[in-house]
């Protein structure tokens, strides 16, 4: 069993030589041996790397050196983040033997600052899916119950954590995929605002949604991780400049929250109840707590899944079978691509893909395309209002406890509609951020926080207050 | 509206450069249904007049300077991705006949 639960934990460890980073990369790479046979969460090993990594860190310390804040830390990513010279698959039959050639940028800051990649994990195809089940290769279990799915697209990330195989893991957000497994798995799962976090180097799935996830085992953690990923990139052109990138302060006062009251509609009586005794556990720690109604937040997941599959349209038009990948031989090259495509793609890829060609498509555009990008204004305006009045607003991070697996694999809208309460923070582009909560028999739930757009710090300083409030002991999970 | 049949899906496919399996197109055409189905309910709002959101930070004409750029990334390095290549060029099936 590996000892330290948190970086902070493990940092002091590390620091006070009770063990050194070869020891604890070397613990978690020996968690892979004893538990993924149960979980399937790894999707590839990267010991020898690693162990590298942990060597020269070792020795480094040893000369006195001063190391970066994650040296030593080991991590797991998504398979949708680009390591040089590594596998890196999206979890899709149509990359399983690609070799990235270059490391993302989110993956060179945390490298730099010392963090040792132990392994990338499991994720739903090109992160299309909210359990993992759209993997090509296999579904990963819940570690609280392994008859439940983990969440996705992140999955293996939130799964990951919390069966301690690395101590903090990276994935994507484009509609709640990192948010709704760390709900799911009991860890905290956090969307940036779009653009804080360069995607350069990591596999594209709707660009003008698409954010990358920081998954740990505290908003501590997760604010510090996401600290250093975060900044201006040449590689990405929609990466913002904030005057601070320093999340790690803390604000003294407790912040001006509201429940979203549309959120709170149609759960089931021990969900809603779970949620109204966290609101009211807050109350008596001192927040006020208020409500706020966002009247088209409902059309959010229809206009989500009119604008994703459009873009994911486009962007998976660069898997042809040609330049790298996957290829079906034929007898011409138009027949190259449609071969290739048709036969390595999933089921739940092609479904996005003829959706999004369908409603881009000339006649549709205006009924489909046009009009959810109208009601994604809407939904910004909205958000706008309420952030006038309120510092943070909050609610569940998905309206149910995790799903048993094969419970919804064979009704695309019923797995849409896990996504129902995460995808408005994509269309609107604020950070939000999920923390742990009890749920009925012995579950997890998130409780999912949003601020304004750019006030990540702002978001972090709320959530770890809420993280202290709430004092959440989950039941411990049996590794 | 929102009803779309497999000769439409085959069609799509077409545009889409995928291959749809005919054994499977009727359960493709049927889940493409349900997604339209489902979207549809967009339809009921009212966004007559509203300005369509493409990019959500406010960010404008992202430029940098008009200058070359080397990748750091060999030519060799790339093409070993490609699966035909030969003599530095990546292999394709005849275009012209």
């Amino acid at each position: 069993m590996t000892a330290y639960l948190t970086i902070k934990e493990a940092r002091e460890a590390l620091e006070a030589g009770s063990i050194t980073a070869r020891q604890l990369v070397q613990s978690h790479l020996d968690q892979i041996d004893k538990v993924d046979d149960a979980y399937k969460i790894v999707v590839s090993r990267m010991d020898e790397r690693a162990l590298e990594q942990a060597d020269s860190i070792d020795a480094r310390r040893n000369s006195g050196e001063e190391l970066g804040p994650l040296a030593g830390i080991p991590f797991t990513a998504k398979d949708m983040f680009l390591i040089e010279g590594t596998q890196t698959t999206a979890a899709s039959q149509i990359l399983k033997d690609f070799i990235a050639p270059y490391s993302s940028t989110a993956i060179t800051k945390l490298e730099a600052a010392g963090a040792i990649c132990i392994a990338k994990v499991n994720q739903d195809e090109f992160g299309h899916g909210a359990s993992t089940e759209n993997s090509s290769f296999v579904t990963t279990r819940n570690p609280h119950d392994v008859e439940r799915v983990a969440g996705g697209s992140s999955g293996g990330s939130a799964a990951a954590v919390a069966a301690r195989i690395g101590i903090f893991s990276v994935g994507t957000d484009t509609g709640g995929s990192s948010r709704q497994p760390a709900a799911f798995c009991g860890v905290v799962g956090m969307k940036p605002t779009y653009g804080l976090i360069s995607r350069y180097g990591v596999i594209a799935m709707a660009s003008s949604l698409d954010t990358i996830g920081t998954l740990g085992n505290s908003v501590d953690d997760v604010s510090l991780v996401c600290s250093i990923m975060a900044g201006q990139d040449a590689h990405d052109a929609t990466t913002i400049k904030l005057d601070n990138y320093d999340f790690s302060k803390r604000q003294t006062k407790p912040p001006r929250a509201a429940v979203i009251k549309q959120y709170m509609e149609n759960l089931e009586p021990e969900i809603k109840y779970s949620y109204e005794q966290a609101f009211e556990k807050l109350r008596q720690a001192g927040w006020e707590i208020g409500e706020v109604s966002l009247d088209t937040v409902s059309s959010a997941l229809p206009a989500y899944y009119i604008l994703t599959p459009a873009e994911i349209s486009s962007n998976l038009e660069r898997y042809d079978g040609i330049r790298y990948g996957s290829s079906d031989d034929a007898p011409d090259l138009t027949s190259v691509y449609r071969h290739t495509r048709g036969k390595y793609f999933g089921p739940e890829a092609i479904r996005r893909i003829l959706t999004g060609t369908y409603v881009l498509s000339a006649g549709y555009y205006d009924a489909y395309y046009k009009k959810a990008m109208q009601v994604r204004t809407i939904v910004r305006k909205e958000f706008d209002t309420a952030f006038k009045k309120f510092d943070i607003i909050i609610g569940p991070t998905a309206p149910t406890v995790a799903f048993k697996v094969g419970e919804n694999s064979n009704d695309p809208i019923a797995m849409y509609l896990a996504d129902i309460m995460t995808v408005a923070a994509n269309l609107a582009g604020v950070p939000s951020i999920s923390i742990p909560l009890n749920g009925p028999h012995d579950l997890p739930l998130g409780l999912q926080l949003m601020s304004a757009q750019k006030n990540d710090a702002g978001l972090f300083s709320a959530a770890e207050r809420a993280e202290t409030d709430l004092a959440t002991k989950l039941k411990e999970i049996t590794l | 509206m929102s009803s779309i049949n497999p000769k439409q899906v085959s069609r799509i496919a077409e545009l889409a450069n995928l291959t749809i399996e005919p054994a499977t197109l009727d359960e493709t055409t049927a889940g493409l249904n349900e997604v339209l189905t489902f979207v549809e309910q967009l339809q009921a709002v009212d966004a007559s007049g509203i300005e369509p959101t493409s990019q959500v930070t406010g960010l404008i004409d992202v430029l940098r300077d008009d200058v070359v750029i080397r990748s750091p990334i060999s030519r060799d390095e790339l093409l070993k991705r490609s699966p035909h290549h030969t003599d530095g060029q990546i292999v394709v099936k005849r275009v012209l006949k």
